[in-house]
């Protein structure tokens, strides 16, 4: 209980707080774009991811929820933190995570041959500590927009944060390409390949999604949104997945 | 026969990409620079208020032509816009004096 009411009221601060944002609005909701916040602005983005697997009665869902907070530290350097990443298991809200992450931009996607940023994320749970380092590329071809990110991420978990007893590698890319058809309205497509390495020896078995994206822009705020299908056979990890980002401007 | 097709993607690349940016963002010309300078504009306020035009309002979307709007419209576009994107006073202004200065001279 006391649970829902701290999920609750960082919620509520959320909110408020995208009464000062200035969000830029994504095109994709898994492929991080190279673009950066300007200096001195703040950005927020809610998301919401559902992921399915197993059939029949064996079926299980899991619903995440992640709320971010972005700052433009300089024109090239953004600086964000993931307020509260959390799930709700059988009814019940469960904080899992907390991160931070920094995006460097290197080069523009529209002015340069090719956008290109530098990103790295460090997240702090109960459980959990992990290190994310990623490579993102981009080109901005007028309404259509091609993405790509590649990067390796190191995990340590165990019954409490510091005593870790699992550690375990990821190597992930992913793909987005997105079409505007109106400044309203764009349409487009992910990939995401993420390939495993328990306690960094063995690679486990490539796991491949893909699906369409489509981004609404509205006066006041944007929604994005990508469904997922599973296209390797991977039977322990999700067969659909399907998130959402909403944004806000105030 | 790969490094053909490398080669040729890249210049796809190259040719699609600067295209699309230099009929959205022209590239400032003497006649530009003379005629901002008669309005009072800069030839560095000229600059920069393309290279924000090309870094910041690409962020959300692609550029439209600058001749499918009349220096009024892109009045108008500019400020709505600037609320929305949180441009600085400066910033917006800087963007007006490109698009009023390319505008002119299409």
């Amino acid at each position: 209980m006391k649970l829902q009411k701290t999920t609750c009221t960082i919620l509520l601060g959320i909110s408020l707080l995208g009464e000062v944002a200035s969000a830029g609005d994504r095109r994709f909701t898994y492929v991080y774009e190279t673009t950066t916040a300007a200096k001195g602005e703040i950005e927020v983005e809610n998301f919401a991811t559902w992921k399915t697997r197993g059939e029949g009665s064996g079926r299980s869902n899991e619903f995440d929820f992640r709320h971010e907070l972005e700052y433009g530290v300089t024109d090239r350097l953004q600086a964000g933190i993931y307020v509260a990443d959390w799930k709700v298991v059988d009814g019940q809200a469960i904080y899992k995570d907390t991160a931070f992450e920094l995006i460097y931009n290197m080069t523009n996607p529209v002015t340069d041959l090719l956008g290109s940023a530098l990103y790295g994320e460090v997240k702090l749970g109960d459980q959990l500590f992990k290190l994310e380092g990623k490579l993102l590329l981009q080109k901005n071809f007028g309404p259509i927009v091609l993405a790509y990110n590649a990067g390796i991420e190191a995990e340590w978990e165990g019954d409490r944060f510091g005593d870790f007893n699992e550690r375990s590698g990821e190597f992930m890319e992913s793909f987005g390409v997105s079409y505007q058809f109106s400044p309203y309205f764009l349409l487009g497509g992910e990939f995401l390949h993420e390939l495993g390495f328990d306690e960094w020896q063995e690679a486990g078995d490539p796991v491949i999604y893909a699906g369409p994206n489509a981004s609404f822009r509205f006066d006041r705020f944007y929604v994005t949104t990508t469904a997922m299908m599973q296209v390797t056979a991977v039977t322990d990890e999700a067969d659909f997945q399907w998130r959402a980002i909403f944004g806000m401007h105030f | 026969m790969f490094k053909v097709y490398l080669t040729l993607a890249g210049l796809g690349f190259l040719v699609g990409g600067c295209a699309s940016f230099r009929e959205g963002a022209p590239d400032i010309s003497p006649a530009m620079t003379k005629l901002g300078q008669a309005s009072g504009d800069s030839f560095e306020k000229l600059v920069t208020g393309r290279r924000l035009l090309a870094t910041r309002c690409t962020t959300c979307h692609a550029l439209e032509p600058v001749s499918k709007y009349t220096v009024e419209e892109w009045g108008g576009i500019v400020e709505d816009m600037a609320d929305r994107s949180g441009l600085k006073e400066e910033e917006e202004n800087a963007i007006q004096a490109y698009l009023t200065t390319v505008r002119k001279t299409l």
